[in-house]
């Protein structure tokens, strides 16, 4: 491709770390901000490098925060004895939004998973025994993913949990609301079958 | 190009752009390959609880480059329940496969040992000693079979009260100080041979043994999972 200068190469090889931009999308980004939103290109500038010198992640619950703690882990309201282990930040937006849960929260920031190379130190996982150590959760609720990582991660932290003398409990996996047991996949169907709940 | 339905499995799985699976795939008839499954995550998500490691598939894929798209999943009958420790043990066979077969490469008898041995690591409690033997059959079929009835230099038969060293080139040999693999007792070799028998210090000489010559045929990089196992024991509480 013929180039423009370094300038906008740049730009379009930097917007290429968004997840899915490609090449074509970056240039067509690039030549958008630059001829037709030069005030909106200002904006983004200034409002990425502001998240970027502000934004950590929270020291207890490793969610993003802007402040050290994040408003969740210093809110006098939520109950300090209930802790829900989470793999993406996504799922603590999630289960707020769908949930009446008051409790606390930790996120992995992912799964174990041998084959990647993602061990115990990439979650955060020393940083969640020091939590377990000070003898202030009465519960842990796994909401890992239901997927084989996902409970090869719930099984290893509840063992942990146990060594602690924590309540240990995990999401229920059931059938959909509203779905119908025809078109279930098997897995989900005996899981929903072997934990059936008694009326 | 259609391809009718293979029987296989899942041996890994990890997300490709928004909402596809990328699949390692180990199937009965075409041994390891790699396939894109398109649209599957996401909200619209029907097949993703399928297509999970240890559930038995009847799966098609198109396609002539080295990375193929799936076409069709269908569950194969129930899904082996390894729960706790024994998914942690299916995550290492999952590995090992992935390290020792070669892409593309059919092996059929390796397909049916990694069924049997789902089977039994979701039934038995004795994993140790399904691992033990899930390595020496996979050595076997991928035609490095243990010779450990006689020694390899002098042809004489192996006794319970004498002790060994074992290389996967050289074979069984008199242990002697200074040897260049782990000394392992005559008993425990037996026990290993003959499959039945085993006992708690035999099981621990084997697991060096399967491991001195596993990471032989794996080369130098060593296995993640096995050092996922020891991070996660490094991180127990000292009293458990």
């Amino acid at each position: 491709m013929a180039s423009l200068g370094p300038s906008i190469d740049q730009l379009m090889e930097a917007l290429r770390c968004l997840p899915g931009v490609g090449p074509k999308s970056a240039q067509r980004m690039t030549f958008h901000l630059l001829e037709r939103q030069r005030d909106g290109g200002d904006l983004l500038a200034k409002a990425l490098r502001q998240a970027l010198d502000k934004v950590q992640h929270c020291e207890r619950c490793r969610i993003l925060s802007e402040t050290p703690l994040c408003p969740r882990c210093t809110d006098p309201n939520r109950q300090p004895d209930q802790l829900c282990i989470v793999e993406m930040p996504s799922d603590v937006l999630a289960i707020e939004q769908a949930t009446h849960y008051q409790g606390q929260y930790f996120v992995l920031s992912g799964h174990l998973s041998p084959l990647d190379g993602i061990g115990p130190e990439a979650l955060g996982i020393p940083k969640l025994i020091t939590q377990f150590a000070e003898n202030k959760i009465q519960e842990v609720i796994l909401a890992t993913n239901p997927t084989v990582e996902g409970e090869a991660t719930a099984h290893y932290i509840g063992e942990l949990a146990h060594a602690y003398d924590i309540k240990v409990t995990r999401l229920a996996h059931g059938i959909p609301l509203g779905g119908e047991l025809e078109f279930i996949d098997s897995g989900t169907l005996s899981h929903a079958f072997s934990g059936r709940a008694t009326l | 190009m259609k391809s009718k339905l293979e029987n296989a499995y899942i041996l890994h799985q990890r997300p490709y752009r928004e909402t596809s699976l990328l699949l390692d795939l180990f199937s009965r008839e075409q041994g390891v390959r790699r396939v894109v499954a398109k649209g599957v995550r996401g909200k619209k998500r029907s097949q993703a609880g399928l297509l999970q490691a240890y559930q038995p598939l009847w799966v098609s894929w198109v396609g002539r480059s080295e990375l193929q798209t799936l076409t069709a999943s269908e569950s194969a009958g129930p899904r082996h329940a390894l729960q706790g420790n024994a998914n942690l043990c299916g995550l290492y066979l999952n590995e090992l496969l992935l390290r020792l077969l070669a892409t593309h490469d059919p092996a059929e008898s390796v397909f049916q040992l990694y069924e049997n041995t789902l089977t039994q690591l979701a039934e038995c409690t004795e994993t140790e000693i399904v691992l033990r033997l899930f390595e020496k059959r996979l050595l076997h079929a991928l035609g490095y079979a243990l010779a450990l009835t006689h020694e390899s230099d002098t042809h004489l038969a192996r006794g319970d009260e004498t002790q060994y060293y074992y290389q996967p080139t050289e074979g069984l040999r008199l242990w002697h100080a200074g040897a260049p693999a782990a000394k392992i007792s005559g008993r425990a070799l037996r026990q290993l041979d003959e499959e039945t028998d085993f006992d708690l210090a035999g099981l621990l000489e084997i697991k060096q043994l399967m491991r001195g010559i596993m990471q032989f045929y794996l080369g130098d990089k060593p296995l993640r999972s096995r050092q996922l196992f020891a991070e996660m024991n490094a991180m127990r509480p000292q009293d458990k």
